[in-house]
């Protein structure tokens, strides 16, 4: 079920008024009723999936804590096993097959299928909504459990509802075992005030999506549908607006699921923390992603060695992260592409500042100044790495850098509307000034609390916004796909 | 917590009830290019992609076949996005009025109609449709159609303060979309129509590249034309279009023409293929035609089909 759908408004306050109204005891089974039912909406079949992985979990969990050392192991490779295998399965089988294909044929070794044949094969497979999420917070589980930081939950129903709580069952945050189970224990009171932080991050999280997000992809749509059509300008607009409808798009499903959550009193992760701001890769990747990244660096990174490494250890760690990254975005080369050039920008980073430290410092350039210049980098590395994990193939990509630069006339205009165009700026500067004013986690405060007029004519004018402004393109969440 | 009830009530009724104004107001007026394809319980249809979406004008066929007695109304139900399907077939079946036994059916397929992406495969080609028009709302005949406005339509709704006004493009009420585009115009020059035909030629070049011809909508075709044969007369046409056009067609499909007239033999419909009149109709960008050569079309078509109701032809 898309949050931005109509299913979700009659969806959403049933699920609020059943959980206050029934006792604290069974509200989990309620919780997990709805969560299946939300997930089921969209392919009802992938919820097997879902099961198989609650299970297998749950079993390992339980077995990790109860046996002898020497066994523990066996159990935490046989959760990394299934769940890692069903990730692959369902959404690296098709893309690995057809990537030796391609090696195969290109030395004209395999023959070249023009026909669909209609049979099923690999290329069947749906990709479950969600998976990358719900696999790596499972997996989670199970290695914390194995290194003892978590006792394993005895309970069945409130594992499963750890692994399907719906708000972030399908594009997160990546939540741990150690911060949620335990709030599904707790005897939550209905509280007005909690409820109206979570409404009204749930109407911001509307607005960026539908209003703002949904607008800049339009235009962006309009420049990928074909970059030898268009030249220069429009491409580089739209090059500027694809990071800006990622993470409007992203932190808007993130505020949404946190919102949610928060009318039933509990409280998710934080996503996002100005990462548009970031005035540096290092910074960037700290700011963005949060649940997600620390879960590289928790699980992956530190295992490998964290900081403490010699240098080439240290790049060749960096780069199998940022390979995960990429795929874990997508089963496409443009994803890994795009992650490992994350990469080489961080690398670079970290290898000259030293001396980047000391030319600033004999040249008496102020911190200001330095922030400035490395935020224009970072945003404008970040907007060219992206071409490649907007577009569909290295080719399209390339093809789009190419003509990018190509700037042979000043027609900007490729949706035949300025006063849209005109909007999407304003609408950019808006959204980045409450940013930098409240953060993506404050937005609240705008409100609550506030003189009744003021609310009112907020209320009011974010009635109006919503209505006349929203571009109703249904279109699933970006990270949806992931 | 009795008051945060009654405000968040009250806050929901008001954008609700906004809502459902704006939505409402935008059905009394033009809503969008497709929109009126699904205003109406239909007796007929012409089914296909936009080159029968533009290119067969509903009106003439139910005069000029009107002896027939044939079902009324007759609605263009072609869009670009109605690749042969079981969507597609599903939206049809419902659009047809239950009592419909004496329809007329025109399947307008070229091969743009059966390819889906490389590698795709039946369930994924199944749930990439239900993401079309076709597949997003289940309500094809009322007026209004608020199932229509609130899924498929993807404009804000300010836009009901300023009504679009087509100078070229007129839609029907019976869903054919008439584009005016021509020459003679002042603003559309030879030069324009020559640029956009070499626009259309580079997009079924990209297309080619990354689509293949589909057994499924093959088969989904089959069982649209066993559907319809219980509702009516069926025929499938190709729609002329301009040679090169035709020509990249052919490239990518070589035994088309021969493929249809078979399958249409095996179930004993006519096909009828007009791909290759040479030059006798103008398209604007080598593969629509433009509002004259539509009705001139039409009107072919009309007579040809009646000709073969009276058993003149192809007996």
């Amino acid at each position: 079920m898309l949050f931005n759908s109509f299913e979700f408004l009659l969806f959403f306050p049933v699920v609020v008024f059943g959980f206050y109204l029934i006792t604290s005891k069974y509200r989990w089974l309620w919780l997990l009723s709805a969560s299946y039912y939300f997930y089921m909406v969209h392919e009802p079949t992938l919820l097997l999936l879902l099961l198989i992985s609650t299970l297998i979990d749950f079993y390992c969990g339980l077995k990790i804590a109860n046996v002898k050392e020497s066994i523990k192991k066996w159990f935490l490779g046989l959760s990394i096993l299934v769940n890692i295998g069903l990730l692959f399965t369902f959404k690296y089988l098709s893309f690995f097959t057809s990537s030796i294909s391609q090696i195969f044929n290109y030395f004209g070794l395999a023959p070249d299928h023009g026909m669909n044949a209609g049979s099923y094969s690999v290329s069947d497979l749906i990709l479950p909504i969600g998976i990358s999420f719900y696999t790596f917070q499972t997996l989670s589980y199970s290695i914390d459990v194995y290194r003892g930081t978590i006792v394993p939950e005895k309970h069945l129903g409130r594992f499963a509802l750890f692994v399907a709580f719906f708000p972030q069952l399908v594009a997160g945050p990546i939540e741990r075992a150690g911060r949620l189970l335990p709030q599904f224990k707790e005897r939550i009171i209905a509280n007005p005030e909690s409820i109206k932080k979570g409404l009204i991050l749930i109407a911001w999280g509307f607005f960026l999506k539908v209003v703002v997000a949904d607008r800049l992809g339009v235009y962006v749509d309009g420049a990928h549908s074909d970059p030898e059509l268009y030249h220069g300008l429009p491409l580089l607009i739209s090059t500027f607006f694809f990071p800006l409808q990622l993470y409007y798009d992203f932190s808007a499903y993130t505020a949404i699921a946190i919102g949610v959550a928060h009318t039933m009193g509990y409280n998710l992760m934080h996503n996002f923390n100005k990462p548009l701001f970031a005035t540096s890769s290092a910074s960037f990747w700290n700011r963005w992603h949060i649940s997600f990244m620390l879960w590289l660096k928790d699980y992956l990174y530190k295992p490998m060695g964290g900081y403490i490494v010699k240098k080439p250890i240290l790049i060749r760690n960096v780069l199998i992260i940022f390979f995960i990254v990429g795929l874990w975005h997508g089963a496409n080369w443009t994803f890994v592409i795009w992650g490992l050039l994350s990469a080489f920008l961080l690398i670079v980073e970290a290898a000259t500042s030293r001396i980047r430290r000391k030319v600033f410092s004999r040249l008496g350039i102020a911190k200001g100044i330095v922030n400035v210049g490395g935020w224009i980098i970072t945003m404008s590395y970040l907007m060219f790495s992206l071409v490649f994990f907007r577009s569909p193939s290295i080719e399209h990509a390339l093809l789009y850098l190419e003509n990018m630069f190509l700037i042979t006339n000043l027609h900007i205009n490729i949706l035949g509307n300025y006063f849209e165009l005109g909007l999407c700026f304003l609408l950019i500067l808006s959204v980045q000034w409450v940013h930098f004013i409240k953060g993506n986690n404050r937005i609240h405060e705008f409100v609550i609390n506030k003189p009744l007029l003021k609310r009112w004519t907020l209320y009011t004018s974010y009635i109006i916004i919503i209505v006349l402004f929203a571009i109703n393109r249904q279109h699933t969440f970006i990270y949806f796909q992931f | 917590m009795r008051k945060f009830l009654i405000n968040i009530s009250v806050f929901c009724l008001v954008l609700m009830g906004f809502y459902s104004y704006f939505v409402h107001k935008l059905s009394q007026g033009y809503v969008d290019w497709y929109y009126n394809k699904f205003t109406q319980e239909a007796g007929g249809l012409i089914m296909g992609l936009s080159r029968a979406d533009q290119g067969i004008a509903p009106y003439i066929l139910e005069k000029e076949l009107e002896e027939f007695d044939m079902g009324q109304p007759i609605v263009n139900f072609a869009t670009n996005q109605s690749s042969f399907g079981k969507v597609y077939l599903n939206a049809i079946q419902k659009k047809l009025k239950g009592t419909s036994d004496n329809g007329l059916f025109i399947l307008a397929i070229s091969p743009g109609s059966f390819t889906a992406p490389e590698g795709m495969g039946v369930e994924n080609i199944l749930n990439f449709d239900k993401k079309t028009v076709m597949g997003k709302i289940n309500n094809f005949t009322s007026a209004p159609n608020y199932d229509y406005i609130t899924n498929c339509y993807a404009q804000p709704l300010y836009n009901v303060f300023y009504p679009n006004t087509w100078q070229y493009h007129m839609p029907h009420l019976s869903g054919w979309n008439e584009v005016k585009a021509q020459t003679e115009s002042d603003t559309i020059t030879k030069s324009d129509i020559s640029h956009w035909k070499s626009l259309t030629l580079r997009k079924y070049r990209q297309k080619i590249k990354i689509e293949r011809i589909s057994q499924y909508r093959i088969d989904s075709f089959v069982d649209i034309i066993q559907y319809l044969k219980t509702k009516g007369k069926v025929f499938v046409i190709r729609l002329p279009a301009d040679s090169d056009i035709i020509a990249m067609e052919d490239d990518l499909w070589g035994e088309f023409d021969k493929k249809f007239d078979s399958i249409s033999k095996k179930h004993q419909v006519l096909y009828l293929n007009y791909s290759k009149l040479p030059n006798e109709y103008k398209t604007y960008d080598g593969s629509h035609l433009i509002s004259k050569s539509a009705k001139k079309f039409s009107y072919k078509l009309s007579r040809d089909i009646s000709k073969i109701l009276k058993g003149e032809v192809y007996k």
